[in-house]
C-alpha cells in the first residue's frame, strides 16, 4: 500500500570524534506523518541537517522513491523535493505573501514576470486551503509566525516537495494556531505528502503522528507505528532508557538563607506565574525543552526582559532593569549563545576575560595591561582552556574552550549568584565534565547557581533541586537524590500532569 | 583544535598581535615612503618641509583620532568636517563680539561638544543608523557655519590675539604642538582606558558588550562627544592660523579622516583599529602629498593615486589580520 | 499573538504621509510668495533635478539591498569631461554619449568588484572608486573645464521644450517609469528587496544575489553618466566639479522618501517623493528669499525629522517581538 519515500540505511555522522549518529536505519513511508522524538543530542537535528542536504554523512545510504539521494547543497535537496521549516523562517518580511510564496520561482520572460496565472493560482489556491484567513496580498511582516509557517509551507509546496520536514514547529504557536497546523498537515498528508515531524510534545505526536521513530545517543531505537505505542510511559521510556545518577552528590546548601525569591513572574514572553526559591549555596536546575521557557527566566532575572511580579535578592525587593543593575547585585549570566551573546569573538581571550568587571584590571578607569595579562593567563590556567595563550583571539577556540572563558568573564565579576544557560550545548564530552566541576566548586564557594538546560542527565548530575517546566509555566520543583524518577520527569516537561 | 600551549615560545608577529604588525607595517611603509622621496628629491629632508607636512596632517590626525574611536564602536561620523567649521566660525563671530579670545576658544569647542552629543544620543538611545544621522547633523553644522560667517569669511573687527592659538611661526608650530598633545591624550585614552575597551567591546559584538554590563548608551555619547570637540577644537585652530572664521573650512574632510583611518588598519565594522593607525595614515598620505607635489603632480592626480592606495591598503590590513588572527 | 490588522499598510501610509507633507509644503510656499506657482519656476525645477532624479532611481535600488553608492558623483564628472573631450575630437554627438554610458558601466562594474569579488563593505569601496575617480577627472582635464564647440548640439536636451514643456521633465518621467517598472514589473525590484530584506532567505530562494548586486551598482554607473551628459548640456562645458555632493543628494531624497539605510524598504516612488519634496523645500526657500544657508539647516533637520519619523512608525507597524533585544547601532 504505502511504499517507502525516503529510506536510510546504516547512516552514521562523525564530528571530530564524536559521533553524532551511529548507524541509523529505519524507513519513512509515503504520505505519512513520521515523528522523530528523542532527548537533545539524541541526533535529531543532525540526522534532518544531513537529509536537508547540509551535512554529508560520513556513511550509509539514503534513498529517496528508491534512488539514491546525495544532496550536494540545501538547494539542491530543496530542488530535489524536500522541503523544510526551520526555526528561523526564511521570509522576506518586505514582500508580500504572495511574492514570498513564489520567490525564486517566478515565471519569468527577459525577467519580466509573467502574470502566469495558472501556476500562482494553483498556489494561492494551496495557500487557501491552509489557512483561508491569509490575504496573498499581505505583507509578511504584518502576520505572526504561526502564518508565516504556513507560507513556508505553501512555499514548499509550490516547489513540488513530497516531504516536508517540520522541527519543532509548535514550540512558538497558540493551542488553536497548533489546531490549525495540524489540520494543514492532515491536508498535506491527503495530497500525499510526506510530513517528518520533529518534536518534544508527545501529545502532539500522539495525535497527528502516524509512525514513531525514537533516537537516543546517535542509534536508532525503535521505529514503531502509533498505534502499537500505547501509552506515554512506553514512548518516554524509548526516548530516555535509564539515566544514570550515580554521579550526583548534595551541595552544601544552606537552606535558610533564600538568595532568590522569585514571585508570580509573568510576561508577554510565555512566563505564567513563576514562582521559586534559590538558597545560598544551591545549584538549582530548571529543564525543560525548547520552548518552555528557560532563557526568558534567565532574562527576566537579568534585567533583559520586562515582567510582572517580583524578584527579591536576598531578602530585598530588586528592582533589575538592565544587566548593568543585575552585575552590580550580583548576579552572572552565561548567555545561551555564547558566540553571539556570550564573547566578543573577534577580540582575544585577554580582551574578555575583565569585561563584566574591570576594577580586577584597572584603578581609577585606567587599566594595567599586566593586570589583563595576569588575569587572563590565571584564568586560562584555573579553568584549562586549550589555547595558544591568552592573546588569541575567541574565533579560533573550539566550543567548550570558548564556553570556559565565558564562564572566567563571570567569575571575574565575582558573583554571588551566577545563572547558566544551557551551559554545555555543543561542547565536547572531555569540556563538558570539567564544566561540571566548575559548577560544583562555585557552590562550594558559597556562591548560589541556576543552571537552565534541556539535557536531564546534566541537570541531575549538578543539581540539587529541579524547576520542570513546560510552555512558560513552572509545573513541579523536585528534589534530586536516587529516588528521582526519570519517567516522571519526561511526562511533566512534555506535557503530560 | 590547538593543545594548551602555554610555555611555547611566540614568534614575534604573535608577540605583537595583528595591530601591532599592522602598525608596525605601515610604520616601515612610511619610512620606505620617505627614503623614496628623499633620493628622489633631497630637499624633502629639511626641517621646514617636516614642519610643513606635520600642519598640514594636524586637522587629520587631530580629529582623526577622535573619529578613529567612532569607527572602533562600529559607528560613523560624517558631521566633523562641518562642526569644525562651525566651531571655527563661532569662534570668530564670538571674538568679534567682544568675548575675551581664550573664553571664545572655549565656547566654540564646547558648541562641537553639544553637536557630538546630539549625534551620540540619536545613535545611541535610537539606534538610527549614524550614516545618516551625521548626514543631517553635518547639514545643520554647515549650515550654521554659513550663517554666522555671512556666507564668506569673518576677518574684521577681530581683536589682536585672534590668530595667537595657531602660531605657526617659531620654533615649532603651535599646530603641531596641539596635534601632538590632543594624539597623546587619544593614544593613552584608547590604550589605557576603560572606557576604550569597552568601545572595542561594544564595536566587536554589541549584544555581549550588554550583557556583560557594559554601559553602551553611555560610552556610544561620550565617543561622539569626543569627536564633536575634536572635530570643534580643530576648527578653531585652523581658523586662528589664518587669522579668518571661513565657513567653508574642512569641506569634504569627513571622508579625508575615514580613508586616513582605514589605512591605518581601522575598519568599518568596528572592534578593530587603532589610534596610532591614523597617525600612519595620515603621514603616509601626507608624504605622499608631498612626493606627488615634488614631483609635480597636480592635487587632482593624487586623488587617484589616494583611491588606488586605499584599496592596497585594505587588501595588506585583510592579509596581516588573516594570518595573525588564527 | 494575533496579527496585525492593518487596513492601509505601512508602505502606503509612508508614502501618503509625504505626499500630504509635500501638498502642505507647496501651499506654504505658495503663501510665502505667489509666484512660486509660475510656469517658469517650476520649468526652472524640472531643468535643476533630472540629474538627481535620474542618480536616485539606480540609488534606490541600491540602497534597498542594504548598499550603497557614494562614486556616483565622481562618475558624473568623468563623464562631464569625457563627453566634451570627444566631441572635440571629433566623435558624433551620440556615439560620444554611448561612450560615456559605457564609461559609467564600467565605473559600476570596477564597484561591483570591489563589494563582491574583493568583500569590501559598500561605503570604502565606492569612496576608493570615487576619490580615484574624481582625480582621474580632474587629471584629464587638467582641473580647468573642457570647451568644445562640437557638443554645443547636446544643450538641446536643456533647453529643448514641446510646448511649454520642457524636455527635462518628458527625461525624469521616462527615467521613473522605466526603474518602476524595473521594480515592480520584473524580478530585479523584489530580489532586491529580499536581498535587503533577509539575504539568507534569497540565497536560498536560489536567488543569484552576486549577479543582482552587479547589475544594480552598473546601473548607478550609467544613470550617474546620463546625469553628467546633461550637466554638459546645462553648463556648456564639461567641468570636472560635475555632480559634486550628489552622492549626498540622491541618499537623502532616498532617505526621506521613506527607503531605510539597513535595507529591504522602501521603492522607488519613494525615492522620488522625497527628491521631490527636497526640491522643493529649496525652492520654495530660494522664493521666500531665505539665505542657502538656512536652507542648508532647513534640509539638515528635515532629514533627522524623516528619519524618526520612519523609525516611530515602523516600531508601531512591525510584528513580532517587542524588542529589548534591540538592533545594534549600524555602522551602514
Amino acid at each position: 500500500m504505502q511504499e517507502n519515500v525516503l529510506e536510510i540505511k546504516n547512516v552514521s555522522k562523525h564530528f571530530a570524534g564524536v559521533k553524532a549518529l551511529d548507524d541509523v536505519s529505519f524507513n519513512i513511508k509515503k504520505g505519512s506523518c513520521h515523528c522523530l522524538v528523542g532527548e537533545n543530542g539524541a541526533g535529531k537535528s543532525t540526522l534532518i541537517k544531513i537529509i536537508t542536504g547540509a551535512h554529508k554523512r560520513t556513511a550509509g545510504t539514503i534513498l529517496y522513491n528508491g534512488k539514491e539521494y546525495n544532496p550536494s547543497s540545501t538547494k539542491d535537496a530543496m530542488k530535489t523535493g524536500i522541503g523544510c521549516l526551520f526555526q528561523e523562517l526564511n521570509v522576506v518580511e518586505q514582500l508580500r505573501v504572495e511574492e514570498n510564496i513564489c520567490l525564486g520561482l517566478e515565471e519569468t520572460k527577459y525577467g519580466i514576470i509573467q502574470n502566469n496565472n495558472e501556476s500562482l493560482k494553483k498556489v494561492l489556491d494551496v495557500l487557501a486551503t491552509l489557512d483561508a484567513s491569509i490575504n496573498p496580498k499581505s505583507y509578511v511582516e504584518e502576520l505572526s509566525v504561526a502564518k508565516r509557517q504556513v507560507i513556508e509551507i505553501a512555499k514548499a509546496l509550490a516547489l513540488d516537495s513530497d516531504i516536508i520536514i517540520m522541527d519543532e514547529p509548535t514550540a512558538a504557536l497558540s493551542e488553536e494556531e497548533v489546531r490549525r497546523l495540524f489540520q494543514v498537515v492532515a491536508d498535506l498528508k491527503a495530497r500525499g505528502v510526506t510530513i517528518i515531524y520533529i518534536s518534544h510534545r508527545l501529545d502532539e505526536i500522539f495525535e497527528i503522528g502516524d509512525y514513531i521513530t525514537c533516537l537516543r545517543d546517535g542509534r536508532h531505537i525503535e521505529t514503531k507505528p502509533r498505534a502499537d505505542i500505547h501509552t506515554r510511559q512506553e514512548l518516554i521510556q524509548m526516548m530516555i532508557g535509564k539515566v544514570l545518577v550515580e554521579d550526583y552528590i548534595p551541595n552544601k546548601v544552606d537552606y535558610n538563607v533564600k538568595a532568590i525569591e522569585a514571585i508570580g513572574l509573568t510576561n508577554d514572553k510565555k512566563l505564567k506565574n513563576v514562582s521559586f526559591d534559590l538558597h545560598k549555596g544551591e545549584i538549582l536546575g530548571f529543564y525543560g525543552l525548547i520552548g518552555a521557557g528557560k532563557t526568558e527566566i534567565a532574562n527576566v532575572l537579568y534585567g533583559v526582559d520586562e515582567y510582572e511580579g517580583t524578584v527579591k535578592i536576598n531578602g530585598a525587593t530588586a528592582n533589575i532593569k538592565n544587566p548593568t543593575q543585575a552585575i552590580a547585585k550580583g548576579l552572572a549570566l552565561v548567555p545561551e549563545e555564547r558566540r553571539t551573546e556570550g564573547l566578543c569573538t573577534m577580540l582575544s581571550i585577554c580582551d574578555n576575560t575583565p569585561m563584566m568587571n574591570y576594577k580586577t584590571v584597572s584603578s581609577g578607569g585606567i587599566l594595567n595591561a599586566k593586570k589583563m595579562k595576569d588575569l587572563a593567563d590565571m584564568y586560562v590556567k584555573k579553568v584549562v582552556v586549550a589555547c595558544r595563550d591568552s592573546a588569541q583571539v575567541i574565533a579560533f577556540l573550539s566550543g567548550g574552550n570558548q564556553q570556559k572563558v565565558v564562564l572566567s568573564k563571570c567569575l571575574n565579576s565575582n558573583p554571588d549568584i551566577i545563572l547558566l544557560d544551557e551551559p554545555t550545548r555543543g561542547v565536547d564530552v572531555g569540556a563538558k565534565q570539567e564544566i561540571y566541576a566548575l559548577i560544583r566548586e562555585l557552590s562550594e564557594q558559597g556562591r548560589s547557581v541556576i543552571v537552565f538546560s534541556s539535557e536531564l542527565p546534566e541537570i541531575l548530575n549538578i543539581c540539587d533541586r529541579v524547576g520542570l517546566l513546560y510552555d512558560g509555566s513552572l509545573q513541579e520543583i523536585i528534589q534530586n537524590g536516587d529516588d528521582v524518577d526519570s519517567q516522571h520527569i519526561m511526562n511533566i516537561v512534555t506535557g503530560g500532569v | 583544535m590547538a593543545e594548551l600551549e602555554l610555555g611555547k615560545k611566540k614568534t614575534l608577529g604573535q608577540k605583537l598581535g595583528s595591530d601591532g604588525v599592522q602598525n608596525t607595517t605601515m610604520f616601515a611603509i612610511l619610512i620606505l615612503l620617505c627614503i623614496i622621496t628623499t633620493i628622489i628629491e633631497p630637499s624633502f629632508l629639511s626641517v621646514s618641509n617636516f614642519k610643513n607636512i606635520l600642519v598640514q596632517v594636524s586637522s587629520t590626525v587631530i580629529i582623526g583620532s577622535a573619529v578613529t574611536m567612532v569607527l572602533i564602536s562600529g559607528n560613523l561620523d560624517l558631521s566633523v568636517g562641518a562642526v569644525g567649521a562651525m566651531a571655527g566660525v563661532m569662534y570668530g563671530v564670538f571674538a568679534r563680539g567682544g568675548i575675551e579670545t581664550t573664553i571664545a576658544i572655549i565656547l566654540a569647542v564646547l558648541i562641537g561638544g553639544i553637536m557630538g552629543a546630539i549625534n551620540g544620543s540619536f545613535v545611541a538611545l535610537l539606534r538610527l543608523p549614524s550614516f545618516i544621522v551625521t548626514i543631517a547633523t553635518m547639514y545643520v553644522a554647515r549650515g550654521i557655519a554659513y550663517i554666522g560667517a555671512g556666507g564668506a569669511v569673518i576677518n574684521t573687527d577681530l581683536p589682536g590675539d585672534f590668530g595667537a592659538l595657531g602660531k605657526s611661526t617659531g620654533v615649532i608650530p603651535l599646530p603641531i604642538v596641539y596635534t601632538i598633545i590632543v594624539f597623546a591624550i587619544f593614544m593613552i585614552y584608547q590604550n589605557k582606558t576603560v572606557i576604550a575597551k569597552e568601545v572595542y567591546a561594544i564595536g566587536a559584538n554589541i549584544k555581549a558588550a550588554e550583557l556583560s554590563g557594559i554601559r553602551v548608551n553611555r560610552n556610544l555619547i561620550i565617543t561622539y562627544i569626543m569627536c564633536g570637540l575634536a572635530s570643534a577644537f580643530a576648527g578653531v585652530i585652523i581658523t586662528a592660523r589664518f587669522a579668518q572664521a571661513d565657513c567653508k573650512i574642512l569641506t569634504g574632510f569627513e571622508f579625508d579622516a575615514v580613508i586616513a583611518a582605514v589605512l591605518g588598519g581601522t575598519e568599518l565594522t568596528g572592534g578593530k583599529g587603532t589610534v596610532f593607525g591614523i597617525l600612519m595614515g595620515a603621514l603616509i598620505l601626507g608624504v605622499l602629498s608631498n612626493l606627488m607635489n615634488m614631483l609635480g603632480f597636480a592635487n587632482y592626480y593624487q586623488n587617484l593615486v589616494k583611491g588606488i592606495v586605499l584599496v592596497l591598503a585594505i587588501v595588506l590590513n585583510r592579509y596581516i589580520r588573516s594570518q595573525l588572527d588564527r | 499573538m494575533k496579527d496585525k490588522k492593518f487596513s492601509m499598510n505601512r508602505k502606503m501610509l509612508q508614502n501618503l504621509i509625504l505626499i500630504l507633507v509635500l501638498i502642505a509644503l507647496m501651499i506654504f510656499f505658495y503663501i510665502q510668495n505667489p509666484r512660486f506657482m509660475a510656469l517658469v519656476n517650476w520649468t526652472n525645477l524640472a531643468k535643476q533635478n533630472v540629474q538627481s532624479i535620474f542618480v536616485g532611481c539606480a540609488m534606490a535600488l541600491i540602497i534597498i539591498t542594504g548598499g550603497i553608492d557614494l562614486s556616483v558623483g565622481s562618475v558624473m564628472a568623468l563623464v562631464a569631461v569625457s563627453f566634451v573631450y570627444l566631441c572635440g575630437f571629433g566623435i558624433n554627438i551620440w556615439v560620444a554619449a554611448l561612450i560615456c554610458l559605457g564609461i559609467g558601466a564600467l565605473v559600476g562594474i570596477l564597484n561591483a568588484f570591489l563589494i563582491i569579488k574583493m568583500r569590501l563593505t559598500p561605503i570604502i569601496a565606492t569612496i576608493a572608486t570615487w576619490t580615484s575617480i574624481s582625480g582621474l577627472a580632474y587629471t584629464l582635464c587638467k582641473a580647468i573645464p573642457v570647451q568644445a564647440d562640437e557638443m554645443k548640439p547636446i544643450t538641446i536636451l536643456n533647453t529643448g521644450t514641446v510646448g511649454v514643456i520642457p524636455y527635462a521633465l518628458f527625461f525624469m518621467i521616462i527615467a521613473i517609469a522605466v526603474f518602476m517598472f524595473l521594480e515592480k514589473k520584473t524580478v530585479l525590484g523584489k530580489y532586491c528587496v529580499a536581498i535587503g530584506g533577509n539575504e539568507n532567505a534569497a540565497i536560498f530562494s536560489g536567488i543569484n544575489v552576486d549577479r543582482i548586486k552587479l547589475i544594480i551598482y552598473v546601473l548607478s554607473g550609467i544613470m550617474a553618466a546620463m546625469a553628467g551628459i546633461i550637466a554638459t548640456a546645462r553648463s556648456g562645458q564639461g567641468d570636472p566639479t560635475t555632480g559634486a555632493g550628489m552622492e549626498t543628494v540622491a541618499i537623502a531624497g532616498c532617505v526621506l522618501g521613506g527607503i531605510d539605510m539597513k535595507g529591504g524598504e522602501g521603492s522607488v516612488f519613494g525615492m522620488v517623493l522625497g527628491t521631490v519634496t527636497l526640491a522643493v523645500i529649496k525652492n520654495g526657500m530660494n522664493m521666500m528669499g531665505v539665505q542657502s544657508f538656512y536652507q542648508q539647516v532647513a534640509t539638515g533637520l528635515v532629514i533627522l525629522v524623516a528619519v524618526l519619523i520612519n523609525f516611530a512608525v515602523s516600531k508601531k507597524t512591525k510584528h513580532g517581538k517587542s524588542s529589548k533585544k534591540k538592533k545594534a547601532a549600524e555602522a551602514v
